[in-house]
């Protein structure tokens, strides 16, 4: 058994081009994964493995990998930076402890960041800064740090300050043990001397050394008053301190350096496992019923408790079907047979693998706290429980932002279709925020997702990974009507003439509802004009109809019905009369209730070099108007 | 619509609630302005009406297409 206390399960989360993968493959360098590193320039990074990361520079899926620091465990889930792919970081998130924030040091605060700070504390994750390329030209370490506090909210606690700026950046001074890092030019992590502090900067060191102790002291009264009445906390005295804030998120500790100079990577190790939570110390995972409310019963991380496990990854590689798993509790064995709590079916798990990015590792035993990948499982997608049969469970559900956007997309020879089909089927279930329609009329088939970029790399997956080659047509905006105005109304279906008859007669309101609220349906009547059991057949003909907007077919959106009063036959009246009813109510009344087109506004963000200010501020104008 | 404007250190951040439709290839033009400096990040918001002249040409235009698939 191991210990749980020394496991790391971090993601690692920035702006694009922030050097978030190059922080990865530095981590792994030094952790002694991978020998020779690969730079993300030169395509070759071992996170970013499939062919459109490489050819793109960024970083498209959450790679799961397995290192060792220390005898600590960590388990690094790097992480999308393009919100494009926001529902991978959500994902991530999910199911990590902890986090290094990775800023650029001359870009600073970037919209993303701050995108991905804000989940990370909506999943209040507990976090690590780093502010890299320290050695770049217009790098600034403390104006960064400012940027922290006034554009995140945060409360950075500064734990190195940087020796010598841009091209003379020569190494980092760790302010808690007044110890100064100097890297040689060699461009080996491993080449570093500890050495006096540079005179110049012996009153910073000592002022944020200060600074530091503190605010580290604030997270224990006792340690306070000893403090203030003049005794100097010990080294482990103030480590813990800092353990605790940064826990409860109280401050952030902060570091500096160059991950492509490779310089400074080893303290964010150092802070990782001095300062981050193990899986023992976040707060358990909430169970919810099938509904997703919670049960009030949690997930605690523990190897005595029953299995739980959260697949948040599907992947079809070279290798076949992965499906990465972060098991909350109990233990999992290979050979065992675990229940599926959504499908509810059970599966036997055949092969269990650690992940080291693109290789892998097989493994007989998975327990609590550990992020596994399992070969082969069939029927999972991202975001279902894996429990054990006999305590059946469910963990929180995700949820995921409806897509917005659409292309249509067909095989450009008809023997594609069948590839196409199989190809799209495996993409749904690997990633949630992508979804497809076929078009019944046209026999299209429309892919949906997040944004232009996402959908741009859906195509490139399936034209290069699956070989399909296609005709794409131009985005669409995925449009919706409501309503503006209430109207109160009445419609009788009827069909009495010969054989079984057909009645069934509803007064009812429409009214534009919340926004975000969808239909909702309610029923008023009193004295069984229309009786009860009749009610849901009338629900179901006006919700089959929203799916169609009196305007243009657009699906229909924060509408209320109320059935208020009407009519039945004893003999003539079915659920099948009044559902009918409904529809023609539907049809009658919709467009009488002053119908509205509307379409998705999105928060952009953008961020410019100053030099351009007017012009983005003119075509942003243009763009608003 | 510009919701807010925040000069920063290294330059100009904007946000602004901005209709899906107007941002089809708005990272191009972006990189073009700023040298390929600029960046931006969106994420759904909510839905909002359309203006009419939009609205009009979208149901003209879904109107047409679904007469098209009629005729295929």
């Amino acid at each position: 058994m191991t210990d749980l206390s020394k496991y790391r399960n971090i993601g690692i989360f920035a702006h694009v081009d922030a050097g978030k993968t190059t922080t990865t493959e530095r981590i792994l360098k030094l952790t002694g994964k991978i020998h020779k590193t690969g730079e993300v320039h030169d395509g070759a990074a071992t996170t970013d493995f499939m062919d459109q990361e490489q050819e793109r520079g960024i970083t498209i899926q959450s790679a799961a990998t397995t290192c060792f620091w220390k005898d600590y465990r960590m388990n690094i889930i790097d992480t999308p930076g393009h919100v494009d792919f926001t529902v991978e970081v959500y994902r991530s998130l999910k199911v990590l402890d902890g986090g290094v924030g990775v800023f650029c040091g001359s870009g600073g605060v970037e919209p993303q960041s701050e995108t991905n700070w804000r989940y990370a504390n909506d999943s209040e994750v507990a976090r690590i800064i780093f502010v890299n390329k320290l050695d770049r030209i217009g790098a600034d370490f403390l104006r960064v740090v400012d940027q922290i506090k006034k554009v995140l909210g945060a409360n950075p606690l500064v734990m190195t300050l940087p020796i010598g700026r841009e091209d003379d950046f020569v190494g980092v001074v760790d302010v808690l043990s007044k110890q100064a890092y100097v890297w040689d030019d060699s461009g080996q992590p491993e080449n570093f001397e500890i050495v006096d502090i540079p005179a110049d900067m012996v009153d910073d060191v000592n002022m944020y050394h200060d600074q530091l102790i503190e605010t580290a002291v604030e997270q224990d009264d006792d340690l306070m008053m000893a403090f203030l009445e003049g005794e100097q906390p010990s080294m482990e005295d103030i480590k813990r301190c800092i353990r605790k804030g940064t826990r409860t998120m109280d401050f952030f500790p902060t570091y500096c350096g160059s991950a492509f100079k490779n310089k400074g990577v080893q303290l964010i190790l150092d802070a990782v496992v001095d300062y981050l939570p193990s899986p023992t110390e976040v707060d358990p995972q909430p169970l919810t019923d099938e509904e997703g409310e919670p049960t009030g019963e949690v997930a605690t991380v523990s190897e005595d408790e029953p299995f739980r496990a959260l697949a948040f990854k599907i992947m079809d590689d070279r290798f076949g079907a992965l499906t990465f798993v972060r098991v909350y509790s109990g233990v999992l064995n290979k050979g065992e047979t675990i229940l599926n709590s959504y499908t509810g079916k059970t599966e036997r798990i055949g092969r269990m693998v650690e992940m080291h990015a693109d290789d892998r590792n097989e493994i007989d035993r998975a327990q609590a706290g550990d992020i596994i990948a399992v070969v082969g499982m069939k029927n999972v997608q991202t975001g279902h429980t894996l429990c054990d049969p006999k305590n059946e469970c469910t963990l929180e559900a995700m949820v995921f932002p409806d897509p917005v956007i659409s292309i249509a997309v067909a095989p450009k020879d008809k023997g594609g279709s069948e590839k196409m089909g199989i190809a799209i089927g495996k993409m749904i279930a690997e990633d949630p925020s992508f979804r497809v329609e076929t078009d019944e009329d046209s026999g299209e088939t429309i892919l949906k997702g997040m944004g232009e970029l996402h959908l741009d790399i859906k195509v490139d997956i399936l034209k290069r990974t699956y070989d399909v080659e296609l005709e794409v047509g131009e985005p669409q905006v995925a449009y919706r009507e409501t309503i503006t105005q209430e109207i109160e109304d009445s419609y009788t279906h009827k069909k009495q003439s010969g054989g079984s008859g057909q009645f069934g007669k509803i007064d009812y309101r429409i009214k534009p509802g919340e926004p975000g609220d969808g239909f909702v349906f309610s029923s008023s009547v009193v004295g069984g004009n229309v009786p009860k059991e009749f009610f849901p057949a009338v629900q179901k003909g006006f919700a089959g109809m929203m799916e169609n907007g009196p305007l243009a077919g657009f699906p229909v959106l924060d509408v209320e019905v109320e059935l208020f009063d009407g009519g039945f036959h004893a003999v003539d009246s079915s659920a099948v009369a009044f559902e009918l009813a409904a529809r023609g109510a539907y049809r009658q009344s919709m467009p009488k209730a002053g119908p509205q087109l509307i379409e998705p506004i999105m928060n952009v963000d953008v961020f410019t070099p100053e030099d351009h200010v007017g012009d983005l501020s003119v075509t942003l104008i243009v763009v608003v108007a | 619509m510009i919701k807010d404007q925040e000069i920063g250190v290294s330059g100009v951040r904007v946000k602004a609630d901005v209709p899906l439709s107007e941002m089809f290839g708005y990272i191009g033009s972006l990189r073009t302005m700023t040298s390929g400096r600029g960046q931006f990040s969106m994420e759904f918001a909510h839905y909002l009406p359309c203006p009419a002249n939009v609205s009009e040409q979208v149901i003209a235009d879904e109107k047409a297409r679904q007469e098209e698939k009629k005729k295929k």
